[in-house]
């Protein structure tokens, strides 16, 4: 992979903070994260961007010395009688995989079965069918948090649109309000006086 | 199946509203020149995303010069020198125009079908010119059509299946803008996910009317809705805005992978903004819709 600059990738400048950094980092990550791609067709591409700013954020780290690394783990199914299926889907074998879980006959068809096929649908965009299979496959295995993790991925994106909507600028918050009242104070003190005997 | 992928001019910036706009006016200009005046009546906001997603994938200056609009003289409006998205956008509109009116002729009452086949030859004449230019998205058009007509004669209650033939057909045609292997695979996802979003948002436009005539529609018959019931209206409303919304984040996703040269605040308002507010105006009740905005 060709080397970019860190600071491009992130698209920050050089002069940029540490706290500046770390928040285009986060803002980056949320977009890229692998979970807001979990058997999407578009999975290895979505992670090789990750990926990409991972390795940016930590050369900036790095060259500001400051030693830590972050990364991710992608979460692991652990083994299953559908491991080859599983490796199917991820190699975007879609059709192959949708065959092999067509063959399995519907009395053995498990919470497993429903998600994978869910998960093949989705990889499809066959969106509605992705979900109802999620759904069945949470009610037969409720424990099941790569089951649930999806699922619930899903019903945001149903609910948002898939983004968060650009803050608006001005308003007023808590913070703001703290902020200019101990900003008030030290210029009160400065004049002799005390706004805020606390502080 | 127009008007459902549209920018949202109020949380546009200045500077990207022009950009839009003289997009639009030079693909005007564009189907004037290449087929004449009439087809610039089938100018819309959605062949002029497509020229915009085009632009901005390809390195080639835009080139932007002022100029002036052909119908009213005395409005400046910007010209893209750069014409090759704007002369496939240009032979699209008029693939999809030809087929449009097919499905009308198939589908509509009497005036509909009447008014259909009043446009027909001129339609044909446009076609035949744009099959020469694009003879491959012609087939893929014809391909959909077919697709759909088995479609509406199974009579399916899915959804998915339903919005199968025309996401297909977005696929192929958006997968084309690009050479580069990995990001046509991004620039398919992202047509599919689109085109799913248009069949279901006419769909959904439509929902109240086909409940009343009978006539197919994916969103009835998934839902199984009786029209005289005012809740279940507003219930299998509700679930239509689900639906497209899914169908957006789809498109944020992939679009969020695309590596774009130009416009991405334009094409990103239109995915964000534009479709929000577009599913928000398709899941209220006629007879409350807000009063249009800016």
């Amino acid at each position: 992979m060709s080397m970019h600059d860190p600071y491009a990738v992130l698209g920050v400048s050089p002069q940029a903070t540490d706290a500046e950094v770390k928040a285009a980092y986060r803002e980056l990550a949320r977009k890229y994260h692998p979970d807001n791609y979990v058997n999407n067709p578009l999975s290895d591409l979505a992670q090789e961007k990750m990926q990409e700013i991972n390795e940016a954020y930590d050369t900036i780290v790095r060259m500001r010395q400051n030693g830590n690394s972050t990364g991710y783990n992608r979460g692991n199914a652990g083994s299953s009688q559908y491991a080859d299926i599983r490796n199917m889907i991820a190699a975007n074998r879609v059709s192959d995989a949708e065959m092999l879980l067509d063959g399995v006959p519907a009395a053995a068809r498990n919470a497993e079965w429903f998600f994978l096929k869910g998960s093949v649908l989705y990889k499809k965009g066959w969106l509605e069918d992705a979900l109802s299979h999620y759904n069945t496959a949470c009610r037969m295995d409720p424990t099941n948090m790569e089951y649930r993790t999806a699922l619930n991925h899903m019903m945001q994106n149903r609910h948002t649109g898939g983004y968060r909507p650009a803050h608006t600028s001005g308003g007023c918050d808590g913070c703001d309000m703290c902020t200019g009242l101990i900003c008030a104070d030290c210029c009160c003190e400065c004049a002799g006086g005390d706004l805020i005997r606390c502080c | 199946m127009v008007g459902y992928v549209q920018m949202y001019k109020p949380e546009m910036k200045m500077r990207e509203y022009e950009q839009y706009r003289g997009v639009y006016c030079s693909l005007c200009k564009c189907i004037g020149k290449r087929y004449g005046l009439p087809l610039r009546m089938a100018l819309s906001y959605d062949l002029t995303f497509l020229a915009l997603l085009s632009m901005a994938m390809h390195k080639e200056c835009v080139g932007f010069t002022s100029s002036r609009c052909s119908y009213n003289p005395l409005k400046k409006c910007l010209q893209c020198q750069q014409t090759a998205a704007l002369e496939t956008a240009a032979d699209i509109t008029a693939l999809m125009l030809y087929y449009r009116l097919e499905d009308h002729i198939r589908d509509e009452g009497f005036f509909g079908r009447l008014t259909a086949r009043l446009y027909m030859p001129i339609a044909k004449h446009y076609r035949r010119k744009a099959q020469r230019y694009l003879p491959q998205a012609d087939v893929w058009f014809a391909e959909m059509s077919a697709a759909q007509c088995a479609i509406e004669a199974a009579d399916t209650c899915s959804l998915d299946a339903a919005a199968e033939p025309f996401a297909q057909l977005l696929e192929r045609l958006l997968g084309n803008l690009t050479d580069d292997p990995k990001q046509q695979q991004v620039a398919q996802r992202l047509g599919y996910c689109l085109g799913r979003y248009v069949y279901l948002a006419d769909a959904a436009a439509d929902m109240e009317q086909d409940g009343k005539t009978g006539s197919f529609n994916p969103f009835v018959k998934s839902c199984s809705l009786n029209v005289g019931d005012r809740q279940a209206l507003q219930n299998c409303r509700a679930y239509t805005a689900e639906v497209l919304r899914h169908c957006q984040a789809e498109c944020i996703a992939a679009f969020n992978l695309l590596e774009l040269h130009r416009f991405e605040g334009v094409l990103r308002n239109v995915l964000q903004e534009g479709i929000s507010h577009t599913v928000d105006t398709l899941s209220q009740p006629k007879e409350e819709k807000r009063k249009k905005s800016v």
